[in-house]
Formats: C-alpha cells, sequence, structure tokens
C-alpha cells in the first residue's frame, strides 16, 4: 500500500508515535525497522548477507530464506531515506501509487539496499510493474537489480496448482542464481521451519490481541517487521509482548485494502476501537503458514494458492473464511477500509455482510492516497465505530 | 453532453447493414432457443468462445452486449442499478453492465428484448476483481461459473514481433507451461460443459471452427493490408469497428468467415474503383483504446472538419493480427486455441509488446496523428512521438459516458489537430 510519508511527518506525530511506544519496549527494534528498513538491509549486508526485495505478500519468502538471503517485504512508503526524484508523468499515471514509488525508487537510483527484487502477483498493478520494468531494463540493463516475478495462481483447481508448481520450481532456479548456488531441498524444509516458529509467535501475539492485552497498532507492526527482519529477531521482540487487558474498548475488525500504516490503526483505535483482527495483505495472526511436506514446494505453494488474505484475484469464498477470522476474533464490528488502487474488496461487501448478518459491516473508501483524505477517512472511520458502538 | 445529439454514423459500406441485420435476426433467434429451454453462455471477449461454438451451445460476448448497452444510452442506468444494490459502479464497467441489466430486471427498456438469463458465465482473471464479479453475477442469475486463470509472462526477455511469430510459432514463442495450463483448463472446460448441457463435445466440429476462424483472420489481414495501403483510405475506423467486430463475436462459424470475405471484397471493390471513405483524405488518424461505441459518428465528424480520417482502430488490427493460429502438422487445435488466448491483453497492455505493435501499425498506415482514449500508453506515446507521430491521450472510459462528453472530446481532437498533428506533418514532409 501507499502509506502517509513518515518522513515528512511533523513534530507533532513524532511526538504522538513516542507516546505510542512508550512502555513497549518491545515495540523498539520491530518500529525501527518499519521506519527505516534500509538500516536493518545494510546491517545484514555489511555481514556479507543479500537482501531480496519483496514487493507483495504472496512472493514466496521460503526460496530466499532457503538460499540464505534475507527477504525484506518493501513498504512503498519507506523505500529510502531521500524521497526518489519524481517519474515522468506518463510513467507514473501507468501505475498506481505504491508501484510508482517502487519504481520511482528503483529509476533514481535508490533501493541499493537491496540485491534483486521479487514481484508476488498479490494484485494486476504488480504484474503492470513488471512489464514496466523488463521494459525499461531493456533501454537500460545497468539501472536496475535483477527481478523476477512470482505468478502464483489462487483459483482452487489442480490446473493451478500444477501450474504453480513449475513455477516455484523455475523460481528456485531464478533465486539459487541471485545467491549464486543451488537450493537444496534440507534447506527448503528449514525455511519452512522457521517460517513456522515465527507464524507460531505471531499466532501467540494474535491470542493477546484477541484478549486486547496488545493493539492492532502493535499486531500489526509485529506483523510487518515479520516480513522484513530474520526470523530470530521477530521471535525475539514478540517472546516479550505482553500489556494489561483494555476493558475500555470495543473490539472491531479490519478488512478492505492492504493496509502497512500503523498510524491509520492509531487513529482508529484511539477513538475507542481495538483492532483485534484484519484480512488484508499486510496482517499477519500466524494462521497460513506453509505445511511442513515431503516435497517442501508442495506446502509453500499451497500457503499462497490458498490465502484468504487480499481480496485482489480472490473469489468470494474468501468471505467465509474472513467471516470465520472475525468470529474467532471477537469482534462487534467490522469495518472496511477501499483504497483508491482496490478494485476487488467493494465486490465482498455485499456477501461479507450477508455471512454476518447479526455484525455492522461498514465501508468506508478512501478518495486519495495524500494525507488529508486519510485524515478525513479516519473521522469517517471514527463515526463508523460511533455506530457499531450504538 | 446531451444523448440525443449522440454522433450517427453514416454508412460507407454495404455489407455493414447486412451484418448488423444478419446480428438482430441472430439474436431473436437465440432468445428463441433460450425461451425453448436450451442452456445460455455469456463469455467474456477473452474466453475460447471456439468450444461453444464447436458444441453449440448458445453464447453471446459480454464486450458485444455491453457495446450495445452503450450504444443505447442505457450505461448509466445500469451502472446505477448496480450501485444501489451495493455493488461498485466504477471498475470492470465493460464486463459489468449486463449484471446491471440483469438487477434492473426491466426487459421492456433493455436493448433488443434485453439478454436472457444466462445458465452458463464464463470470464477469464484478467483483472483483480473479475473473479468476484463474475461469481457475484452468477450467485444472482443461477448461472454455473467457469473461470479461467490468466498466466504472466514472467520471462525477463521476450522478442516484441508477436504479430509475426505467433501465427505458426506459437508453440515455440509462448512459453509451454502456459500452454500446457490453459489447454488443461480447456480440456477440464469440455469435460464440465458436456455434463452441465449434456452435449457431446465434437472433435471433428471443433477443429472446423478452428479452420474457419484461421480463415477468418486471413481475410481480416488482407482487409487490412488493404485499408493500411490506399491512400486515401477506402473505409473509416468507425464503419470497419463494427463490420469486423460482428463477425468476430460468431468467430468460428462459416457465417463469420463469409462476412469477413464480403468485407475483404468490398473493399477491394472500393480500392479498384477508387472509392474513398473520404476523397479529399488529407490526414490519417489512429484511434488507440476501445471505441466509442455510441457516437461511432464522431470518428467521420474530423473527416468534414479537418479532412482527417481515422483509418485505424485496434478491432480490425488485432483481428489481423491477434488471432490466427495454425494447427498443421498434426499439432493439436486445442493447444492452438490456448495459444490464441494465452496471450490476450498482452499484445494491448504489455508494453513491450503493444508499443512495438502499435509503430508497426501507424508506419503500415502512415499514420499521421493517434488519439489514445484511456488507456495507458506510456510506452506507446514515447515511441510513437519518436518516431514524429503525436498523441493526444485522453483519459477516459468508453462506456462510461459519465467520463466524457462528444463536445469536449471534438473540441480536445480539433485542437489538436490544429496544433500538433498539422505541424508534425509539414515537419516530415520539409
Ligand atoms: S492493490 Fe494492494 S498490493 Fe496491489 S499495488 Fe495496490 S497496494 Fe499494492
Ligand atoms: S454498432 Fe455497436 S452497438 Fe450497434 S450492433 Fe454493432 S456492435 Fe452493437
Amino acid at each position: 500500500m501507499t502509506q502517509v510519508d513518515e518522513r515528512s511527518t511533523t513534530d507533532g506525530s513524532r511526538v504522538a508515535i513516542d507516546t505510542v511506544t512508550s512502555g513497549r519496549p518491545w515495540t523498539e527494534p520491530l518500529r525501527s525497522v518499519y521506519r527505516a528498513p534500509w538500516v536493518a538491509a545494510r546491517r545484514w549486508r555489511e555481514q556479507g548477507g543479500r537482501v531480496v526485495g519483496l514487493l507483495g505478500g504472496c512472493a514466496p519468502r521460503e526460496l530466499i530464506m532457503a538460499a540464505g538471503m534475507l527477504p525484506m517485504r518493501l513498504r512503498p512508503a519507506a523505500l529510502d531515506a531521500e524521497p526518489p526524484a519524481p517519474l515522468p508523468d506518463g510513467l507514473a499515471r501507468e501505475l498506481t501509487p505504491s508501484t510508482a514509488a517502487v519504481l520511482a525508487a528503483l529509476w533514481g537510483g535508490g533501493l541499493r539496499w537491496i540485491d534483486a527484487l521479487l514481484i508476488g502477483r498479490d494484485c494486476e498493478a504488480h504484474t503492470k510493474l513488471f512489464y514496466v520494468l523488463r521494459e525499461l531494463a531493456a533501454e537500460r540493463p545497468d539501472r536496475l537489480p535483477p527481478v523476477a516475478f512470482s505468478d502464483m495462481l489462487r483459483l482452487p483447481s489442480r490446473t493451478s496448482a500444477r501450474y504453480n508448481r513449475r513455477r516455484l520450481a523455475d523460481l528456485r532456479g531464478v533465486v539459487g542464481g541471485w545467491a549464486e548456488r543451488s537450493i537444496s531441498d534440507a534447506e527448503l524444509v528449514a525455511a519452512v521451519a522457521d517460517s513456522a516458529r515465527t507464524a507460531a509467535a505471531l499466532a501467540a501475539l494474535d491470542e493477546l490481541r484477541i484478549a486486547r492485552r496488545v493493539s492492532g497498532a502493535d499486531a500489526l507492526l509485529a506483523a510487518v517487521a515479520a516480513q522484513m527482519l530474520p526470523g530470530p529477531a521477530v521471535r525475539e521482540a514478540l517472546a516479550a509482548a505482553a500489556g494489561p487487558p483494555r476493558t475500555d474498548v470495543v473490539p472491531v475488525f479490519l478488512t478492505g485494502s492492504d493496509l502497512d500504516d500503523t498510524h491509520a490503526y492509531e487513529a482508529i483505535e484511539q477513538a475507542g476501537a481495538a483492532i483485534v483482527g484484519e484480512d488484508h495483505g499486510w496482517g499477519d495472526d500466524g494462521r497460513e503458514v506453509a505445511a511442513a511436506t515431503s516435497d517442501p514446494l508442495d506446502g509453500i505453494v499451497d500457503r499462497y494458492q490458498f490465502s484468504a488474505r487480499r481480496s485482489a484475484r480472490a473469489g468470494l469464498e474468501r468471505v467465509v473464511r474472513t467471516a470465520e477470522r472475525v468470529r474467532r476474533s471477537g469482534a462487534r464490528g467490522v469495518l472496511q477500509v477501499i483504497r483508491p488502487d482496490d478494485e476487488a474488496s467493494a465486490w465482498e461487501l455485499p456477501a461479507l455482510r450477508a455471512a454476518l448478518p447479526d455484525l455492522p459491516v461498514h465501508s468506508v473508501r478512501l478518495a486519495q492516497e495524500d494525507r488529508p483524505a486519510l485524515r478525513e477517512a479516519t473521522a469517517e472511520i471514527l463515526s463508523t465505530i460511533g455506530a457499531i458502538r450504538v | 453532453m446531451s444523448d440525443a445529439s449522440a454522433l450517427r454514423r453514416r454508412p460507407e459500406l454495404r455489407c455493414t447493414a447486412e451484418i448488423s441485420r444478419y446480428q438482430r435476426a441472430w439474436f431473436a433467434a437465440l432468445r428463441e432457443r433460450v425461451a425453448d429451454g436450451e442452456p445460455f453462455a455469456v463469455l467474456s471477449a477473452d474466453s475460447p468462445h471456439e468450444i461453444y461454438r464447436a458444441m453449440d451451445i448458445p453464447y453471446v460476448v459480454v464486450q458485444w452486449w455491453s457495446s450495445l448497452i452503450a450504444a443505447k444510452q442505457l450505461g448509466p442506468r445500469y451502472l446505477s442499478t448496480l450501485a444501489s444494490a451495493g455493488y461498485p459502479d466504477t471498475l470492470e464497467q465493460y464486463n459489468a453492465l449486463p449484471f446491471g441489466e440483469l438487477l434492473a430486471d426491466d426487459p421492456g427498456t433493455a436493448p433488443w428484448g434485453g439478454l436472457p438469463r444466462p445458465t452458463i458465465l464464463q470470464g477469464a482473471l484478467s483483472s483483480d476483481s473479475m473473479r468476484q464479479l463474475y461469481e457475484t453475477w452468477a450467485r444472482r442469475s443461477g448461472a454455473a461459473f467457469y473461470p479461467l486463470e490468466r498466466s504472466v509472462d514472467v520471462r525477463w526477455k521476450v522478442e516484441a514481433d508477436w504479430w509475426e511469430q505467433l501465427p505458426e510459432h506459437w508453440d515455440e514463442f509462448l512459453a509451454a507451461e502456459r500452454l500446457d495450463l490453459l489447454t488443461d483448463e480447456l480440456t477440464g472446460l469440455i469435460h464440465s460443459l458436456e455434463r452441465a448441457t449434456g452435449r457431446r463435445f465434437d472433435e471433428t466440429s471443433f477443429a472446423e471452427a478452428m479452420r474457419l476462424s484461421n480463415e477468418q483472420a486471413r481475410l481480416n489481414r488482407g482487409t487490412r493490408d488493404l485499408v493500411a495501403r490506399t491512400v486515401p483510405a477506402p473505409v473509416s475506423a468507425g464503419e470497419t469497428m463494427p463490420a469486423v467486430m460482428i463477425p468476430q463475436w460468431h468467430r468460428g462459424s462459416g457465417w463469420a468467415r463469409d462476412a469477413a470475405r464480403l468485407l475483404n471484397a468490398e473493399i477491394r471493390e472500393r480500392v479498384e474503383e477508387g472509392v474513398a471513405a473520404h476523397p479529399g483524405e488529407r490526414l490519417r488518424l489512429m484511434w488507440l483504446g476501445r471505441g466509442l461505441w455510441s457516437s461511432l459518428g464522431l470518428y467521420q465528424h474530423f473527416q468534414e472538419r479537418h479532412d482527417a480520417v481515422f483509418v485505424w482502430s485496434m478491432y480490425l488490427g488485432l483481428a489481423a493480427d491477434g488471432y490466427l493460429r495454425s494447427f498443421d502438422g498434426g499439432r493439436d487445435p486445442l493447444r492452438a486455441l490456448a495459444a490464441r488466448f494465452v496471450p490476450v491483453g498482452e499484445e494491448l497492455r504489455m508494453p513491450t509488446w503493444s508499443s512495438a505493435w502499435h509503430l508497426k501499425e501507424a508506419k503500415l498506415h502512415r499514420i499521421d496523428g493517434v488519439v489514445s482514449l484511456g488507456e495507458e500508453d506510456f510506452f506507446s506515446v514515447r515511441r510513437l512521438e519518436e518516431a514524429g507521430i503525436p498523441v493526444l491521450s485522453v483519459r477516459a472510459n468508453n462506456v462510461d459516458r459519465r467520463t466524457w462528453s462528444e463536445a469536449e472530446l471534438t473540441d480536445l481532437v480539433d485542437r489538436f489537430i490544429e496544433e500538433r498533428v498539422w505541424p508534425a506533418r509539414h515537419e516530415r514532409s520539409a
């Protein structure tokens, strides 16, 4: 998602961040990678490691881990310390704000902290970005890092399952090329096991969140950071997560567009809600994880093919899974936040309402990506929550 | 913008009227067949109609029906029906309009008596929301939905000259796993259709449908070449759009092949007799993007005003370059069909392919200026402009009349011709 640019944040919000963090030191390492991932990347690379930037949540990070590299999912709002030069007008229009941000960073010579880029097929905007990068690279091959695309299909059919396996096997070769070695089955098994340990830690955090002992903003922070940091660092931070239960907040479930902006979560929660779960592509309740299978590629494919996260390219069966997540979270209402480049979520709304007849489901469309629009939308969110509380 | 003022197309060809008459009669007959209890499929333009043709399952293509809705100025009404039922009205309008019609449930005002309620829906998952849209539509209509995946060309290096390679060498030019995927999906689709309709898929009929569709594509190539190399152009894009597209929606039938032949013959006759769309032609224009089906006359307006003729649209261009897939030498016609649909959309939207093709077609047609509507066209614009061909990019959606008006558009194009096309033309001839 494209988010408000934190680097341009005024002193006022800086204070807000500090107040929010205070008393929860376990969030500190998570917040620093969230804010400035390039610092963690440089540290990793200084020790001789390589970093692969992932665009999207369905680029198979397990492959990167198995190759001994660090997969860091890119936040389009935190790509570099310096803002990139703007893209030519027509080129920016080809893309969504978030893919344009990634392209601007790459093309402007930024993002030097990644050694390669793996784009997942979260949405067709990612496909388009891949095509655009390929076209630009044909002109200026020196200007881009190696790029690959992960085409994981989502239909629950055998034909898609077969195709996904072939793609993943090919990608294994490509990623091996980046690491200049081949990836063994044992390494894949180890990567899957490490992911499962992190997922278990996130699942435990999810329980704390449902008990309202951890805020939705912190849970999101953890989920985002877990897609950037090495597993052991994430687990170490999460092991210390806890807080006193809060009874003065209304549990709400968040659905709709991918959201990696903890400020948006804070805005909602400061108004008296607790976001006790979400189904968008940045959240992670630790419940979608590659199973340990005899052929490790099987478990990895299944994880991505059958994911119920993110609405883009999903079917309505996802709504059933979302409803289950809502029930499990104990939410008393559902808030759907739709960002401008999200073409899919709005189609889910009637089905979601039908699946949760006893709960209020409110939908908010953010007209724009900029900060005033976000503030305005937050006001709408607040009134929605007000309605839910009645 | 007032609907009543919609610019009507002045006919240029005899065959267009004949083709349109056939379309009406065909649709009336289809409605009767469906009323008699036959299965009825509604298919997205990028799904393999040829299978339905071979199984004699009556079908209508969504995009054709949507263009009819737009032509009858019913778009805004169906979009607001969608919105009031809680569905989005600003996404996938081209695919969603007939669903809006279904929800409006008012056959009295619907085009041509209305689209019958489908028993089968088929769509390729070409956008983020196609699956939800079609599943919703299926739920609300009671139809079975058969989705097809849309795979991505993940190769880092792709050759650009698809129009040269695909017709004969598709099995080497396209990635094998993508062909395997769609061939396997089509095999499954055939079984599903056999079970759902009780009809048998006959290989002989299918191969024949594929042969006829290839013949149609070859005829369209010939037609395109005639238009491209003849100055002044024998026919304008506003005329070829319906004359090409109606037969395209009947691809694989003898009638469609014959219609393409008729079109080709009439244009050839005009070329031989020196009959032009606009004898005073001084500028040749290209229309990039989806057509303004609700005001085809708009294309002709610039002839009187500037002696500028729209000679190119993607409709004839793609019909000429996008469909031919030979399956001689014992190759499987079902895999050839997959090869027709694996790259659909990439020709138009994958910059490596689209920009190369647009430039090639512009040069072939001796284009002086390009109007691009609602397209992601950065790379095409750049290449065309580099070749000295000015481009006007307009942000609008062809079937959503809320996003453009004839008056504004005419004004933009008028100014574009005066301020950019003529100067560029003078520069080239200097
Ligand atoms: S739709 Fe979501 S995943 Fe796709 S580019 Fe936009 S924010 Fe990113
Ligand atoms: S001109 Fe357009 S709307 Fe009219 S019949 Fe032909 S395709 Fe349909």
